[in-house]
């Protein structure tokens, strides 16, 4: 490669202008050459110090860039110190090291699945039986999950992609989930330490129950299937008792209604609605007639457990009902679904769906692939119908057949090229009433 | 608290600062997640202390908490943009020498001495990215001109003072 290339390249990256192909491209170049790695990180300390210059220039902007180290700079600097070491002995008295109890193990997991246990300078790949202290567990792709079991038998079901944190001190079990689906069946807690379950929206106290929790960074949706859980806007701290077979919605504004509901009669029809449906993806409201679309949204997979894959650019965009209703969407055999969407060009595209019990976890997720051409004169438009039995299942030991099962959620997924995959609706039919 | 490891906590982490930035700044993709990063490790330096047997080994031991820290961050922000892949982030990690902080010094007065040779005007653009974000845009529309092309102007001022400070080391041999 030449010098010039690269060097444009690690200026992109450095000015973050870089993209897609490109930073494929870099990470290529550094993982193949040593040289290349050295050069890479003489750029890094040119932009450390540009932006060290960049500050004394600000503040004395058009004279003399400043010479380092000053005694002003040093003064900076120390107070700077001081500062964290406040903030440090505020933290370490919030948070006491030399917690290193085992509080759960893993009981099952499948996919990309990292663990990384607070306090100690390691992170790694998990195996089934491995024994966890506090720490958080990353469940990066969709077709991942893990199975989390307390001491106490309490069990914790992560669907990815999610990202929760877990620990079980002297205030009870806390599980902080910043984003994705858990499904939880907890065993009595002892009196005066309930469970807390934490997401970026809403706090659910738990003494022993069974219910769902689907988090995004502005919008938790928590559905009861036994006992009481008391949940905990965070917008404004309003409270609600969720009782089994209710379920309630807590949004980051507050305008939203906030109120437990009775989950319903299951339905078999649904279609995605925008905001409320999304699960990942970049939202873009259409104007003067236009539809809301969802863009999908780029992100690296480098390989499931055991695996080790050059890294391959995923474009994604996800929906599901979980997010926000509280009626249970079951899938019947005759079941089919319409998903619209938009391409810049004809493309291999991957469809799937995750599904739950009819009360309680995750129970399988499915998928399949269409190259989907896209006519000249539509303008990218696509449609495509597709029946349950077009589905495989991705793993054996999830159920054989989806049908009597709750839909989770919906991913349309473009592998490597981003070809401006959109998706306007994901539509659900089904023509026959599920026998009961 | 025990003054005296108060003071020496404070003392190396404000002389390996810089270079702990740099080597943050090899690993991570933006400056906002840097200045994260880098608190959150000097919190887990602070609990971690009583680890560290003595001060020369403290640049090799606080690289590990910042590593640590850096892949986590890396995971966390993976779906919402772009970044390296874990393997090459290791690899960079695992090249850079256990001590940089002398080159680290010298580079930065070298850069001095080359942002002084621009011109007033290309000294403010190479300075604007890390100034306000946004600023680039503005001073496109200001000056009518293609944002992409100030970007290549920018990328040429980057590779001159590259260039100026390899040029610099090698004449005054890193003397301060």
């Amino acid at each position: 490669m030449k010098d010039e290339h690269f060097g444009d390249l690690c200026n992109r990256y450095f000015l973050s202008t870089i993209s897609a192909e490109e930073m494929a491209e870099l990470d290529c170049c550094l993982k193949g050459s040593q040289d290349l790695r050295v050069k890479f990180a003489a750029e890094a300390r040119l932009d450390t110090n540009l932006r060290d210059a960049a500050s004394s220039f600000e503040k004395k902007e058009g004279s003399e860039i400043s010479t380092v180290p000053s005694r002003r700079k040093w003064q900076w600097a120390m107070g700077a110190a001081a500062a964290l070491v406040l903030i440090a002995l505020v933290v370490s008295l919030f948070y006491p090291e030399g917690k290193t109890e085992r509080i759960a193990r893993i009981a099952d997991l499948n996919g990309a699945v990292t663990w990384i246990a607070d306090g100690e300078q390691t992170e790694g790949r998990l195996k089934v039986g491995n024994e966890l202290t506090g720490g958080t567990l990353e469940v990066s792709s969709l077709d991942s999950w893990a199975e989390i079991v307390f001491r106490d038998s309490s069990t914790v079901w992560v669907s990815g992609p999610a990202v929760v944190t877990i620990s079980d001190g002297g205030a009870g079990k806390m599980i902080r989930l910043r984003e994705g689906d858990l499904f939880l069946d907890v065993s009595p807690q002892p009196e005066g330490k309930p469970m807390r379950v934490i997401t970026p929206s809403a706090e659910a106290v738990v003494l022993g129950t069974q219910f769902n929790v689907s988090a995004s960074s502005s919008s938790t949706s928590l559905t009861v299937n036994e006992g009481t859980v008391q949940v905990t806007r965070l917008a404004d701290g309003s409270v609600q008792e969720v009782e089994a077979d209710h379920g309630v919605v807590a949004a980051l504004e507050h305008e939203s209604p906030f109120q437990a509901s009775p989950r319903g009669d299951s339905v078999r029809i649904w279609k995605s609605e925008y905001p409320r449906d999304v699960r990942q993806g970049s939202l873009r409201f259409g104007a003067e007639g236009h539809p809301d679309v969802l863009r999908a949204e780029t992100h690296l997979f480098r390989g499931d457990y055991g695996e080790k894959i050059d890294p391959i650019l995923l474009h994604s965009a996800v929906v599901g009902p979980a997010a926000g209703k509280m009626q249970p969407v079951l899938l019947s055999k005759e079941a089919r679904f319409l998903i619209q969407g938009h391409l810049d060009q004809s493309f291999q595209v991957s469809f799937g769906f995750g599904t739950h019990h009819a009360r309680g976890g995750l129970s399988g997720k499915f998928s399949t692939d269409r190259k989907i051409e896209v006519e000249p004169d539509t303008d990218g438009y696509f449609e495509v119908e597709l029946t349950l039995a077009d589905f495989r299942r991705l793993r054996s030991r999830f159920v054989e057949s989806p049908v009597g099962h709750e839909l989770g959620w919906f991913w349309v997924q473009t592998t490597k090229k981003d070809v401006g995959l959109s998706v306007y609706s994901v539509e659900l039919f089904s023509p026959e009433p599920i026998s009961k | 608290m025990n003054k005296e490891k108060e003071a020496g906590f404070m003392r190396m982490f404000v002389a390996h600062e810089p270079e702990l930035r740099a080597f943050l700044r090899t690993l991570l993709p933006s400056w906002e997640l840097v200045d994260d990063v880098l608190q959150e490790a000097s919190v887990v330096m602070w609990n971690k202390l009583d680890q560290l047997e003595n001060e020369e080994g403290f640049v090799p031991w606080a690289k590990v908490i910042v590593r640590f820290k850096a892949m986590h961050a890396l995971r966390s922000v993976a779906r919402d943009r772009l970044v390296l892949s874990e393997e090459t982030v290791g690899l960079l990690a695992e090249d850079t020498p256990d001590s940089n902080s002398e080159r680290i010094h010298f580079e930065r007065r070298a850069l001095d001495s080359c942002l002084q040779k621009l011109s007033l005007e290309n000294r403010r653009l190479v300075l604007m990215p890390y100034q306000r974000s946004g600023a680039l845009s503005e001073l496109a529309q200001r000056t009518n001109r293609s944002v992409n092309s100030l970007y290549k102007l920018l990328g040429r001022l980057r590779e001159k003072l590259r260039l100026c400070v390899e040029q610099e080391l090698i004449t005054k041999g890193g003397e301060s």
